[in-house]
């Protein structure tokens, strides 16, 4: 089954793996803008960026998100996107979850891959968690915020 | 669903249609631009041992990265692994502390995600959550408060879209311990301007600065900005004078109650 890579703005790249006969696309959609209550800036941001994916053969189309979607899985395509942070993406997905229930849902890129959850209290207990994944090394000197 | 345009022939023509489409008039544009062009361009003026000398100053050589780590254009992890190929542990490490920041913020919110607009935690401050004000005022809002060096933040918020972190901090303090406004205001504020706006770092960063998630509040004196902003900030105005004291006697009049509490 081809499939339809659904971009949102916490994931504006290629998609990986991406088939021949696969799809990327985003939808510009106003009420979703509106509910973010984001300004023109970061409007014009996104747009910059969807241009660069555009000439990559990112679709960008303009319309209620969900409803593209789903006309999408009716259609036959078999619908990806990266689990979104942010709360109101998060609704989005919540709502087409409703509708497509077979949404491939992928991790968002971490920087510690770890198979054990955490869940620290505060930045520097996480930080000595991970700090000799990420550097190789412990560095003392990076254990206390410089004011 | 209508196909949009996305090949223009320079930067006004594309501005002049996305104002069509969000129809926001005449709001500021950023001079930093969205795509993976602009992000390789900072990329390749990444100077990380410049970064880990003077990352705290206004000018420092930051990287400016974060408005396309925000939109998934640079993944953190590849920046991680692309630097350990370059830099040495003791080179990289405050670089790479700063995207462990990022994750970190984004591991609490997935801990609680309902939680993202709550207090974590009790205000350090001796007030309540009820003695701080639930908007933000208009004068913040629009960059007019009288306080020189706020207002120039302030400015470069709502035209540029992007703040060094030790001015958001500063931006922040202002907001929540002078001004007594809820972080909840200035959090949605900045994630209205900010290109990197992220919902997790923004909000609990707000968060750590008012000590709802911190055991301590945040704040910050002239002499502080004199020495990590001169250059880029107006110190010298007669009207910063509200931060030209030492930190027990700011804490002392801005949190006169918690003083109480602590000499009790």
């Amino acid at each position: 089954m081809s499939r339809v890579f659904w971009l949102h703005d916490e994931g504006l790249t290629q998609p990986q793996a991406l088939g021949a006969t696969d799809r990327w696309v985003y939808f510009w959609d106003l009420a979703y803008f509106d509910n973010q209550a984001w300004s023109l800036k970061r409007q014009v941001f996104i747009y910059e960026t969807l241009c660069e994916l555009a000439q990559q053969g990112c679709e960008v189309y303009q319309g209620d998100t969900i409803e593209g979607l789903v006309a999408l899985r009716q259609a036959g395509f078999e619908l990806v996107t990266q689990t979104p942070q942010d709360p109101v993406l998060r609704g989005l997905v919540d709502i087409l979850v409703q509708r497509v229930p077979d949404l491939v849902l992928k991790s968002a890129p971490r920087l510690v891959d770890s198979s054990k959850p955490l869940a620290p209290k505060r930045f520097f207990h996480y930080w000595k968690k991970v700090e000799k994944t990420l550097l190789g090394e412990v560095q003392p000197t990076t254990h206390h915020r410089v004011r | 669903m209508k196909r949009l345009v996305t090949d223009f022939t320079d930067r006004e023509a594309l501005i002049a249609y996305v104002r069509g489409l969000s129809q926001q008039g005449n709001q500021p544009v950023s001079a930093i631009r969205g795509g993976a062009i602009a992000a390789d361009k900072r990329l390749s003026t990444l100077d990380i041992p410049a970064y880990a000398l003077t990352r705290n100053y206004l000018d420092g050589a930051v990287s400016r990265l974060s408005p396309y780590i925000r939109h998934g254009v640079v993944a953190p992890d590849g920046l991680a692994a692309q630097l350990a190929k370059t830099y040495p542990a003791g080179q990289r490490a405050r670089f790479v502390q700063q995207l462990a920041w990022r994750e970190f913020f984004h591991l609490v919110h997935q801990s609680a995600p309902s939680l993202i607009w709550q207090d974590r935690e009790a205000y350090k401050t001796g007030f309540a959550a009820s003695d701080y004000a639930e908007d933000l005022p208009k004068d913040i809002a629009q960059g007019q408060t009288g306080v020189r060096l706020i207002d120039q933040l302030i400015m470069q918020l709502l035209n540029q879209g992007y703040l060094h972190n030790h001015a958001r901090l500063y931006l922040a303090a202002y907001v929540v311990h002078w001004r007594r406004v809820r972080w909840q205001a200035g959090a949605r504020w900045f994630l209205s301007h900010l290109l990197d706006g992220d919902i997790a770092s923004n909000n609990y960063s707000w968060q750590w600065v008012a000590s709802t998630f911190s055991a301590k509040p945040y704040i910050f004196n002239l002499e502080n900005v004199a020495r990590f902003g001169a250059g880029q900030l107006d110190t010298q105005h007669p009207s910063n004078a509200i931060f030209d004291a030492d930190y027990p006697s700011l804490q002392a009049l801005l949190f006169p109650h918690f003083a109480l509490q602590e000499g009790a």
